[in-house]
């Protein structure tokens, strides 16, 4: 049973019914892209589980985090046909990535690389991570001047860090990142809701780009051999069989695009939330040992993916025995649920102690739950801590120019671009 | 209670080792889970529990004892 606790709603949305807060949020309004936390709470107050008919089929919006949570693990529900529609303008012998995967072979590719990405394998890298981090900031420093000055922090560091890990991990060399940003944005925006012919024309585009890129970087490794990822997947041998090219492609695409994009917008937003909240930035530069649940909290906070979608495959039930009809949509909303004042008390408070101590409340579903919770969350917890100490460490100052903030239109929240004034140690 | 392992869906985490090292123990060589003991005493029972719980990847479980 869900147990709702009610909270103050904005005025403003006060006499909105559930169905109006629903196309706002998807559909994107002005204000609802800068924050949608209130919209989320409002729908969570009266319709926690929002059921509703578009001319596409049904969907439940869903708000509440156990909700959300149980939408993630139950195995009647996953990816069906039409859902998302990365790759459906390819035809059915395609690969598709992983994320779109359901049962033994979603199984299968992930054991193929969750090995790589294991607390100790990552405990290794934070040398080589703290050595990027490093190197870039030194670059920033140095850009700014010693007595501080305006730099865009995207491009010049929340960007770089991610993919200069990723890259190196998997084995793209760093004249290529550019252009696979570039592919990589165009390729997810298949991803957003009620995306166009257009756009997923676009997108399909941009995959067969990166699957050739990838594919011509596979034989390059395989005759010339290295000490990265691809290499290693060329040479793998599962279960005695060898893999084959398209597995290694479809593999590879996801985990570098994976590898940057939402990490880049994890350092976006949590930059901000860290420098608009100067008591509790004071409480880290105090005390370092938060760190870790700092990240966590920054994730809980303004977490990148802020809507996954799952669909009905068998019809099944809520745990309160609601029914669940084959074919209907589930729309989670990972960022509410990460607000859920029953799970997370004063939600809409910053407080970087929160995941700290003997009894922390449950976890976020920042990188969500179940089968697909994200492999690369070891990668990303080390590279947060690393960059937020870096900023830390380096800079004494750091102001957010941008009014407003340059939030995108999308089911990924993070920022086009974060322009700051920085003053070095 | 007997405690039950998928490692299909295992990814080592060490959520489970954290709160019940006694029970989980991921191997500093191997880099895979290893499970202490298949029956925990009662003592152990609740975070082990709390460890099915917190495991993001559902990968385990507790049965009744036959």
């Amino acid at each position: 049973v869900t147990e709702v606790a009610t909270q103050p709603i904005d005025e403003a949305l006060a006499d909105k019914d559930s169905a109006t807060l629903v196309m706002e949020i998807l559909f994107k309004a002005p204000d609802s892209v800068k924050s949608p936390y209130s919209r989320y709470r409002a729908l969570r107050n009266t319709a926690p589980r929002c059921r509703i008919e578009f001319p596409q089929g049904v969907a439940w919006v869903l708000t509440g985090y156990h909700d959300c949570r149980h939408a993630l693990i139950d195995p009647n529900l996953g990816h069906a046909e039409h859902r998302p529609r990365l790759g459906d303008d390819r035809g059915v012998d395609r690969p598709r990535t992983m994320m779109f995967m359901d049962g033994p072979p979603h199984i299968r590719q992930r054991g193929l690389v969750s090995r790589a990405f294991t607390p100790k394998r990552v405990e290794r890298l934070r040398p080589k991570i703290a050595e990027h981090v490093k190197e870039l900031l030194d670059r920033v420093v140095e850009k700014v001047g010693p007595g501080g000055g305006e730099i865009e922090l995207v491009d010049s560091f929340a960007f770089q860090l991610p993919v200069a890990v990723i890259g190196e991990l998997v084995g793209v060399p760093a004249a290529d990142w550019p252009l696979l940003r570039r592919l990589t944005r165009a390729a997810s925006e298949a991803l957003e809701l009620f995306a166009g012919p257009e756009v997923l024309k676009r997108s399909d585009a941009a995959l067969n780009e990166m699957e050739e890129y990838f594919r011509a970087l596979i034989a390059e490794r395989k005759a010339r051999p290295r000490d990265d990822l691809i290499s290693a997947l060329v040479q793998v041998e599962q279960d005695g069989e060898s893999l084959s090219v398209e597995e290694i492609v479809s593999v590879t695409v996801l985990l570098f695009g994976a590898g940057f994009q939402t990490a880049t917008d994890a350092i976006g937003n949590g930059t901000i939330a860290l420098w608009s909240h100067p008591d509790q930035l004071a409480k880290l530069r105090a005390d370092r040992s938060l760190m870790p649940s700092a990240v966590e909290e920054l994730l809980r906070f303004e977490n990148p993916p802020h809507l996954l979608g799952r669909a009905v495959q068998n019809d099944t039930a809520w745990r309160d025995g609601t029914p669940l009809a084959a074919g209907e949509n589930l729309l989670i909303l990972l960022g509410a649920a990460n607000h859920d004042p029953t799970v997370f008390a004063n939600p809409e408070v910053l407080d970087l102690a929160r995941f700290a101590g003997e009894n922390p409340p449950e976890p976020p579903l920042s990188f969500a739950w179940g089968p697909h919770h994200c492999l690369g969350v070891q990668l990303a917890r080390a590279e947060l801590q690393l960059a937020f100490s870096g900023l830390l460490d380096r800079f004494r100052e750091i102001e957010v120019v941008d009014d407003p903030l340059k939030w995108r239109a999308s089911n990924f929240r993070g920022l086009h671009s974060l322009n700051v004034h920085l003053v070095p140690a | 209670m007997r405690v039950v392992v998928d490692y299909s869906r295992c990814d080592s985490h060490a959520v489970c080792m954290g709160l019940a090292p006694d029970v989980f123990e991921v191997g500093d060589e191997d880099d895979l889970l290893h499970l202490l003991q298949e029956h925990p005493p009662e003592a152990a029972r609740e975070k082990v529990r709390e460890a099915v719980r917190r495991c993001p990847k559902l990968a385990l479980s507790v049965h009744d004892d036959e």
